[in-house]
């Protein structure tokens, strides 16, 4: 579609990073999942 | 200027008060001022992290880079978008987290309260003072040039417009002031970008037309590197991967989230705006290669194509890099009012400083703040652009790993942190000036290979204290 192999894989490059992040916010508990209690603290 | 353009200038104008006078009666105390009460939403945080990132240096400067190498100038946004995604899987939710337990609602108290020693409020305070400055310049620079170009006011003149303008908008919203209009100004930004993009796209027959066209003109431009100095690319790249790590506009984006569930929306919607307006920017910059091979500089490939593509609706792209330049420096100027109010005076000189005296010197900070910045952006030097980006790498060093220790070491000693704070950035300038050239090795790639090393002996050397617990 792009044509060139540097726009192709930079393009490709920020989707993949995106669905990851999507990815990530919906499965990780490690990450997000914080103790309510303690913030308020 | 024509009617659209006076409506569209009066809406902005009838939004930005609108904004402020709402804003204002939800600030009731410095915490609302500074973090918004840290009950921020995912999708307000969301643009307003990614607005305040992308700065003048991204439509401006990130066109132009493009304009000028082709392709290879568009390859160190591998290292943008990868930090703008690090900042969050490795700091966001976290700092969040921290400041919840620690109550802090700046990166300085932050920092001192983990570590126990309050001195790294005061050291982180002053490094943030002291590096924002440049920053701010460049947007001054940037949006005064905007000015000058889309109003025929003088270059001066156009400072003071600008400098008037952020000024009482940030001393009188604060945080909350920031981030609904970090918000309007996103959603501008995409719209603008979304009406640009297919329309110089178009231009230039479509994606591959723009490779072939750029093909023709040079091979280079559609190249891995071309004529991109190997120095500059590798060091612009991971300048940017990390440098997002410890940005003190940026981090209180992650401090005002309200819950876990704002900031997994947050996240993901972070990484859409910035990739795309990123992403955007550099393609308008080729397309105004193919279209207008000859502009003296690159940093007038974005203005072209605003001129040229959009005759009829450029006012409202123009107002999109106008709002990119403000969306950054309003959270500069609030970050650096933290800093001088929170961090310093009521930190150090004066403890038992009320909140509405901290308040107006923060207000107070910003229009001096504003006031330093405009005489220096009268006659900036020739080399600010690369000043910018050598302040933002700084707090990777003054932040950034302190934060990264707090967060991933169990084991973290007060030596190491303050060979970070103090030593790295000494490291960082003594590079600048004196090895930079001489290496042929960029400042971030050569401090980051002195102290990685030595926070690691540091680390290992220094005396074993136990746990460092809340006492700033």
């Amino acid at each position: 579609m792009f044509g060139s192999t540097p726009g192709t894989v930079l393009i490709t490059y920020a989707l993949v990073l995106l669905i990851a992040s999507v990815v990530i916010s919906l499965t990780s508990k490690s990450m997000f999942e914080v103790d309510e209690e303690e913030r308020e603290g | 200027m024509s009617v659209l353009s006076i409506i569209v200038l009066l809406a902005a104008v009838v939004a930005v008060v609108a904004i402020v006078l709402v804003s204002r009666r939800q600030t009731e105390d410095s915490g609302d001022y500074l973090t918004g009460g840290q009950q921020m939403g995912g999708i307000v945080t969301a643009f307003t992290f990614s607005a305040s990132g992308a700065s003048a240096g991204l439509f401006l400067g990130g066109a132009g880079m493009a304009y000028t190498f082709g392709w290879p100038g568009a390859m160190y946004q591998f290292g943008s978008i990868g930090g703008i995604f690090l900042s969050w899987v490795l700091l966001g939710p976290q700092i969040r987290k921290l400041a919840g337990r620690t109550g802090a609602i700046s990166t300085p108290v932050l920092i001192a309260k983990e570590y126990g020693k309050p001195i790294l409020r005061l050291i982180t305070a002053i490094w943030t003072t002291i590096f924002i400055v440049p920053m701010m310049i460049v947007q001054f620079r940037g949006a005064a040039l905007l000015f000058e170009t889309n109003f025929g006011l003088s270059y001066v003149a156009s400072l003071v417009v600008f400098g008037l303008i952020v000024a009482v908008f940030t001393a009188a919203g604060g945080y909350f002031a920031v981030a609904y209009l970090d918000t309007l100004q996103g959603v501008i930004m995409t719209i603008g970008m979304a009406i640009l993009l297919p329309t110089a796209l178009n231009y230039v027959g479509g994606f591959s037309g723009l490779n072939n066209s750029l093909a023709a003109i040079d091979p280079a431009l559609v190249d891995w590197f071309g004529h991109m100095p190997k120095p500059l690319l590798f060091g612009l790249t991971i300048t940017y991967l990390v440098s997002f790590l410890g940005q003190p506009h940026l981090i209180p984006r992650f401090i005002s989230l309200k819950d876990s569930t704002a900031a997994r929306v947050a996240f993901p919607l972070s990484m859409a705006l910035t990739g795309f307006w990123m992403l955007s920017g550099c393609i308008v910059g080729l397309t105004t290669r193919v279209a207008f091979p000859g502009l003296d500089t690159g940093d007038l490939a974005m203005p072209m194509a605003i001129a040229n593509f959009l005759p009829v609706t450029g006012i409202l792209v123009w107002l999109a890099l106008v709002s990119a330049v403000m969306s950054t420096i309003d959270s500069l100027l609030l970050a650096v009012g933290t800093s001088i109010s929170h961090d310093i005076v009521k930190g150090y000189i004066k403890k038992d400083l009320s909140p509405e005296k901290e308040l107006f010197i923060s207000k107070i900070s910003v229009f001096v703040l504003c006031i330093i910045a405009f005489v220096l952006a009268i006659n900036p030097p020739n080399l600010m652009t690369i000043i910018n980006s050598f302040a933002m790498g700084a707090f990777v060093l003054i932040l950034g790993i302190p934060l990264l220790m707090i967060i991933y070491m169990k084991k973290r000693k007060i030596a190491t942190v303050l060979t970070s704070t103090i030593g790295g950035p000494i490291i960082y300038i003594v590079w600048k000036t004196l090895l930079a050239d001489r290496t042929g090795m960029h400042e971030m790639i050569g401090t980051l290979l002195v102290l990685i090393p030595l926070l690691f002996i540091v680390q290992r050397a220094a005396p074993s204290k136990k746990e460092h617990k809340l006492s700033a």
